[in-house]
């Protein structure tokens, strides 16, 4: 169930991701319907699964909270991995040959 | 129950949001006030009650919060360093050292203050194959868009204030070049 949780939950921060990206970014000649369709629609099985996964008493929202804070929790443990890797990048830009 | 929790989902999605319009370019208007925005919204999830907030939204709260205190000095470090680092034979070899001196420190407090080995490795890899799962579907849509016929309607010319603003950065990266 914890897997079927941060799984509804990565599908829901992306397609949140996605929408806000799309709302803060929009200009006139930009075609956003197919963009938004998509999210909402990966937004909807997101939070059907989140449901799913949740236990029983929790209501949509609070299951939508439970499973997207647990994402956003595992994308922040992510983040010394990538710490590391653009460390390397700093030592190789530092350290190049002229 | 406190409505609390508001604040920190809320603080979220400015800083998103921000990042989304300062990254923007050509909207002239919403980019000047993206980065400002960004840093509101992460000031308001780092001075979040924890009242009101669920067990797991604690957890992110605070991993955020520890997150912080090693990634702000990380990000001036990487920058710092980039500045300092040799590009076409120009050094600023005393640069380069104070932005690997903020950059170790980072990592000391990474080391000494923070876990990083301390998560769920199986929640994080899920996390990443759902993000990627997005990704792709957002990139079909986009090409669904990019086959739909083309609007014919005429594109406004660039308004006074645009020009000046095109103007001004033509000229800065020329005077730059003559230099």
């Amino acid at each position: 169930m914890e897997f079927l949780l941060t799984l509804s939950g990565s599908l829901m921060l992306g397609s949140l991701l996605v929408l806000i990206n799309i709302k803060a970014a929009y200009h006139p000649y930009h075609k956003t319907t197919p963009l938004v369709a998509s999210s909402l629609l990966i937004l909807g099985f997101g939070l059907y699964l989140s449901m799913i996964a949740s236990s029983e008493s929790d209501t949509a929202l609070t299951a939508m909270r439970q499973a997207t804070s647990l994402a956003v929790n595992a994308l922040l443990a992510t983040l010394p991995a990538f710490f590391a890797l653009v460390t390397l990048m700093m030592l190789r830009i530092s350290f190049r040959p002229q | 129950m406190t409505e609390w929790w508001l604040q920190w989902w809320i603080g979220l999605f400015l800083m998103v949001s921000g990042f989304s319009m300062g990254r923007m370019g050509p909207a002239f208007n919403r980019a000047k006030i993206g980065y400002p925005l960004a840093l509101f919204g992460l000031g308001l999830v780092f001075f979040s009650s924890d009242e009101g907030l669920i067990q797991n939204e604690q957890i992110a709260s605070e991993t955020m919060r520890q997150t912080l205190y090693w990634a702000v000095p990380g990000l001036i470090g990487c920058f710092i360093v980039a500045r300092g680092s040799p590009i076409y034979n120009v050094t600023r070899p005393s640069t380069l050292a104070i932005g690997w001196a903020v950059l170790l420190l980072s990592w000391y407090i990474l080391l000494t203050h923070y876990d990083p080995f301390g998560h769920d490795l199986i929640s994080s890899i899920i996390t990443i194959a759902g993000l990627i799962i997005v990704f792709i579907v957002h990139m079909f849509a986009i090409r669904l868009v990019e086959t739909l016929p083309r609007s014919d309607e005429t594109i406004p010319p660039l308004s006074e204030t645009e020009k000046t603003y095109v103007a001004s950065v033509l000229n800065r990266h020329l005077e730059n070049k003559g230099d």
